[in-house]
């Protein structure tokens, strides 16, 4: 044998000793049981289904044989055709002593008899229905099959001495030399057989201890490199260094060298964690290794062609979980060389290369190892799953039709399933995946299938990489905090207060989060576990009882209005503050995901888990707790057993049908509306998502200019739309109130308030829209609230009907609300005054107009925010070209840019205009080019430069 | 009920829970000490109060007065540590009174009840010089039935 095997091998007897020392308590258990424990006989079978698969392996045909003919008789019993009598139970004892010496002497298992053993359980298998019913009576039995029964003999036991140094000195069986019957292959009659077999039943306890040891032996001593050693005796000394220092500062009571000495442990103390963690890390490579032959000798056997590719074998896991790992990587191996990957011809009816690959992958991913075995094999079939999975009583029908298909695909990991339509000697009868299940959640790890029809499937297992210390989140509930293992953790969501109505939901009593399409069931902790709520003051950092409800409760109840909203600026404010934000840690429970709803979070620690004691037995929602850096203890949640308290599955069984409820509420969402009056018997709708804010103004404060009604606020001006006059045919009336609202919608980068004489509510319409009686610009459609008709505003229509270039420029957005910049258009032409005037507040600014180069001055003295001037040359009174002298005349204003307009080009006018200390010379006509110079060259006038007042005829 | 004469002379740490006088064999008691904070716990027992960490070792603290079903709040004086099945667990006691030397004669059948705290929980009552101290059953303290 060849290095590589023996140390396979070697694996392989470590492994089934270990299993094997516990088959003996189980089988007399099963004994004892008065109804079917179905769970131990499983413990038994996969036992033997394990050693089985390596004996195969290892060309140990005995060995295998007599598994299997024990699996065979454990079927029965883990199906219910078999009842245990105590002469079934003393056969399969007498079977797994063989099998123990045989795993302990395997290199002459081959040359035992064990012929003995396979007649007693063909005659169980056969007369089976005989033994069942009369509980175990041998008379009956031996009258039925008429047959002599060998009794098993151990003659193996004997040759223990020869050819097995890899056997250390005391594993080797002890039993063989004096306790055995000395009788190999003795015949004995039917009548005799149940004294013998409890005899030799009774004999293991000679034996057993040895096995027992064996597995201590293997489980407590590790090779651990040299360097590594010297590494810790390295740190050890620094320690004591630094200890002897840290004495001497508290002694000294000198805080800088306390400091220092603090900062050195911290370090020090890292190191060595890492350096002693590190002993136990053994590369993944020991258990890797051996597939590459495993799947080369499957493959022949089965026919097919499977080009292995396996990649990670560096990554280092502790040794426990290494060992752990075992099983359940043969299995999948196994599974996918079996079942996965299919025979040559079928590949190439299939349109594939014939060859089939098997990839085996293990990397880190966020502080934890993930190992994926995927193959480019058939992949599974739901529809074949879910048909097995029912017939299996697994799950009912209905379930099936509430899953997906992967989740369909996913119950391969409950117990009692087979994807092979036979059972075959290398995998099959359906413990594969529940192995694999058991194991990986012993220490900790996760498995997740995925699979599609046809093109292959891919098994994912996320291992912690050590059992000590396990990477986790900690959180805050209330006050308690609780750490949540990173291996659980899928993401973690902070929804802001604007969202919370749209993420999170109540369905029937159930509160689903809303991810990215999926919903996921989302747990209070809080009141599963009776935390008592507080509530902390966001200003004083106080914490008193919660007396407030949950926050996405009452924006429900708000929403259906049961509660009343008496401002609804109130609703604004509450939802731009920062506290109210939700927190929610996705986390994964196998292949379930839901949310936990946490109030704080806090940071990610690395975490030494601690053992809870015998009252938390039954408390699975918590798999330990831990120390924190404060001393104060947190309990570790256990995702699975939170799920389970929860009852978070039940919640999923009918996601479906969630998902169409709230399909309807997030539909209806759009339809959460603010309501505003314009009179008593009218009533508009806004949607309320286009709310940006409400604000609140006196009518003096309006100003209406060039036909448009503005307010000055935030320092610019915010442009308001009135109903009156766009789609409501109410004529004016201010006087009646001093104050409106405005309903500040965000326009582009811009803003527009509309104006209302009041609001009266918010509601949450889930009812259709008539989009056709009450239809027409600014008006979308109509709904009817409380037998009241109101209309839905079209707030884009409406601000068209205003003014259509508005829309456009607010919309484009060209130019920021806060940066208006103010242009004195200088015109005496009403008609040309509209038209540019219109064309420059179209582009972004506000206009003021004067009528002649006089009251241009005028307004440029009394408007020092001007920063350019556009004026006409042909004015009564002054014209251009002198006002621009004047202007021109105090250096202050010699930067101002003015342009000129004129309806009379010529090269002439324009020279005289230049002179005079125009910027750019337009015509009239050209509004673009006129709107383009604005935009150009007006600039914000650089502030604290004191403008002079111009004195007309100063100049001359 | 014959356990009485389970105890041989020993001494007895005594204590109070509510109304209680409450003993336990001295090679019982681990440590007493001071209440430390405790970290709230949820678990099927509302008696367990919750988890401390004990020098690097959790500790579930378990409320006597609450196990026993006594009306009184606990006033949490003291926790007496035990150490029942290979675990460590704190009991916390209303206040420390004694400890006395425990004749094996002195020990009595435990009555029907005891100011107002079931039977079930004493293995023996011990006749102190004008006052009886029942003798906590740790078994049956530890052992509900629902952790069975």
């Amino acid at each position: 044998m060849d290095e590589l095997d023996e140390e396979v091998l070697q694996l392989f007897v470590d492994e089934s000793r270990e299993h094997l020392a516990g088959i003996e308590g189980d089988l007399l258990a099963m004994e004892a049981m008065t109804v079917l424990d179905k769970e131990l006989v499983n413990k038994v079978f996969r036992t033997l289904h394990t050693i089985k698969g390596g004996a195969g392996f290892f060309d140990l045909s005995k060995l295998q044989n007599l598994a299997h003919a024990m699996e065979n008789v454990l079927d029965l019993i883990r199906n219910g055709e078999l009842v245990t009598t105590p002469l079934i139970v003393s056969s399969l004892l007498a079977g797994a002593d063989t099998v123990a010496g045989m795993v302990n002497n395997l290199t002459t298992s081959n040359d035992q008899d064990i012929s003995a053993h396979l007649q007693v359980f063909e005659q169980i298998l056969e007369g089976d229905s005989h033994i069942a019913a009369s509980t175990g009576e041998v008379e009956t039995n031996s009258q039925a099959g008429a047959r002599e029964l060998f009794v098993p003999v151990e003659r193996q036991v004997e040759d223990d001495g020869r050819d097995n140094e890899h056997i250390p000195e005391e594993v080797r069986p002890t039993g063989s030399e004096g306790d055995l019957p000395e009788a190999p292959a003795a015949v004995m009659s039917a009548e005799q057989l149940s004294p013998v077999a409890q005899a030799s039943a009774s004999k293991p306890d000679g034996n057993k201890p040895d096995t027992g040891k064996t597995a201590q032996v293997a489980d407590q001593s590790i090779r651990v490199q040299l360097p590594l050693l010297d590494r810790l005796m390295e740190l050890a000394g620094e320690l004591v260094l630094t200890r002897n220092a840290l004495l001497q500062s508290v002694e000294s009571k000198d805080g800088a060298s306390l400091a220092m000495a603090a900062k050195k442990v911290d370090s020090i103390t890292s190191q060595l964690q890492k350096a002693i963690m590190s002993t136990r890390m053994q590369s993944i490579d020991i258990v890797f290794s051996k597939f590459r032959r495993i799947v080369r000798d499957l493959s022949g056997q089965l026919g097919k062609d499977i080009r292995l590719e396996i990649s990670g074998e560096e990554v280092e896991l502790d040794k426990k979980i290494i060992e752990a790992l075992g099983d359940p990587l043969t299995h999948l191996v196994r599974n996918a060389v079996d079942h996965g990957l299919e025979k040559p011809a079928i590949r190439r009816a299939a349109g594939k290369s014939e060859e089939g690959f098997l990839r085996i992958d293990a990397f880190h991913e966020a502080g934890q190892v993930v190992i994926e075995i995927s193959d480019d094999g058939a992949g599974i079939n739901p529809a074949v799953i879910a048909a097995k999975a029912v017939e299996k009583q697994i799950c009912t029908e209905e379930d099936i039709a509430r899953l997906t298909d992967n989740d369909i695909i996913r119950l391969i990991f409950q117990p009692g399933f087979t994807t092979a339509a036979e059972v075959t000697d290398i995998s099959g009868r359906g413990v594969g995946m529940d192995v694999v299940r058991q194991n990986l959640a012993k220490v900790g790890g996760v498995a997740d299938i995925e699979s599609v029809l046809g093109k292959g499937s891919t098994v994912r297992l996320k291992l912690p990489l050590t059992l000590a210390i396990i990477p986790s989140v900690l959180v805050g509930i209330s006050s308690e905090s609780f750490a949540i293992p990173q291996v659980n953790v899928v993401e973690m969501v902070g929804i802001t207060p604007a969202e919370v109505k749209n993420r999170i939901q109540r369905v029937g009593g159930a509160t689903v989060l809303r991810l990215r399409g999926e919903l996921l069931p989302l747990i209070d902790l809080s009141q599963h576990l009776g935390i008592e709520e507080v509530y902390v003051d966001p200003v004083s950092g106080e914490t008193a009882a919660e007396r407030r409800d949950r926050l996405f409760d009452r924006r429900m109840l708000a929403e259906e209005g049961e509660i009343e909203i008496e401002d609804p600026r109130h609703v604004a404010e509450r939802r731009q503050n920062h506290q109210s934000a939700v927190h929610i840690v996705v986390v994964a429970a196998g292949v379930f995901k839901y949310g936990i709803r946490v109030d704080e979070l806090h940071e990610s620690a690395e975490i030494v888990v601690k053992p809870l004691g015998m009252h938390f037995k039954d408390s699975d929602e918590f798999t330990g707790a831990t120390i924190l850096g404060d001393g104060k203890v947190a309990l570790i949640l256990n995702a699975e057993g939170v799920r389970r308290l929860t009852g978070a599955n039940e919640t999923r069984q009918s996601l479906e049908e969630l998902d169409k409820v709230v399909a309807k509420v997030v539909e209806s969402d759009s339809c959460m509306l603010l309501v505003v009056k314009n009179g008593p018997e009218e009533m508009y709708a806004v949607p309320l998502q286009l709310v940006a804010r409400i604000e609140r103004f006196a009518y003096s404060d309006m100003q209406e200019v060039g036909g448009k009604k503005a307010i000055s606020y935030r320092g610019g001006i915010l442009p308001l739309v009135s109903l009156e006059g766009t789609v409501s045919d109410k004529a004016p009336q201010k006087s009646a109130a001093k104050e409106f609202y405005a309903v500040v919608f965000a326009v582009g980068k811009g803003e527009v308030g509309l104006i209302v004489p009041g609001i009266k509510d918010i509601v949450n319409y889930t009812k259709a829209i008539d989009v056709n009686t009450h239809r027409r610009k600014g008006i979308s459609g109509s709904l009817i609230v409380d037998g009241a008709i109101i209309q839905l505003l079209d707030l884009f229509g409406l601000l068209e009907i205003v003014d259509p270039q508005w829309t456009g420029h607010l919309i484009r957005g060209e130019i920021d609300e806060e940066d208006r910049l103010t242009i004195l258009l200088v015109e005496d032409s009403q008609f040309f005054q509209k038209q540019i005037a219109d064309e420059i507040v179209s582009a972004g600014f506000t206009v003021i107009i004067a009528g002649d180069g006089l009251q241009g001055i005028e307004q440029l003295n009394n408007n020092p925010q001007v920063c350019m001037v556009v004026a006409d040359i042909e004015m009564p009174n002054m014209d251009g070209i002198e006002m621009v002298k004047t202007i021109r005349a105090h250096a202050e204003y010699r930067s101002l840019p003015i342009i000129a307009l004129t309806s009379v080009a010529g090269a002439e006018a324009e020279k005289r205009g230049y002179e005079a200390g125009v910027n750019e010379y337009h015509i009239k006509l050209d509004r673009e080019q006129v709107v383009a110079s604005c935009v150009r060259l007006a600039s914000k006038r650089p502030k604290g430069i004191a403008l002079p007042q111009i004195v007309v005829g100063e100049r001359s | 009920m014959s356990q009485v004469d389970r105890y041989n002379d020993t001494e007895i740490i005594v204590f109070r829970v509510g109304e209680v006088i409450v003993g336990l064999p001295i090679n019982e008691v681990r440590e007493i000490f001071k209440p430390p904070e405790f970290t709230p716990v949820h678990t099927r027992y509302d008696y367990v109060k919750g988890v401390i960490n004990l020098r690097g070792n959790i500790v579930t603290i378990i409320d006597l007065n609450w196990r026993m079903g006594l009306s009184e709040p606990t006033l949490g004086g003291h926790i007496v540590l035990v150490e029942f099945r290979h675990e460590l667990i704190g009991l916390l006691v209303d206040k420390i009174e004694d400890s006395v030397f425990g004749r094996s004669e002195n020990f009595f059948q435990v009555p029907g009840n005891i100011n107002g705290a079931d039977a079930d929980f004493f293995k023996a009552i011990y006749r102190r010089d004008d006052d009886l101290v029942a003798m906590l059953d740790l078994e049956n303290t530890m052992i509900s039935e629902h952790t069975q």
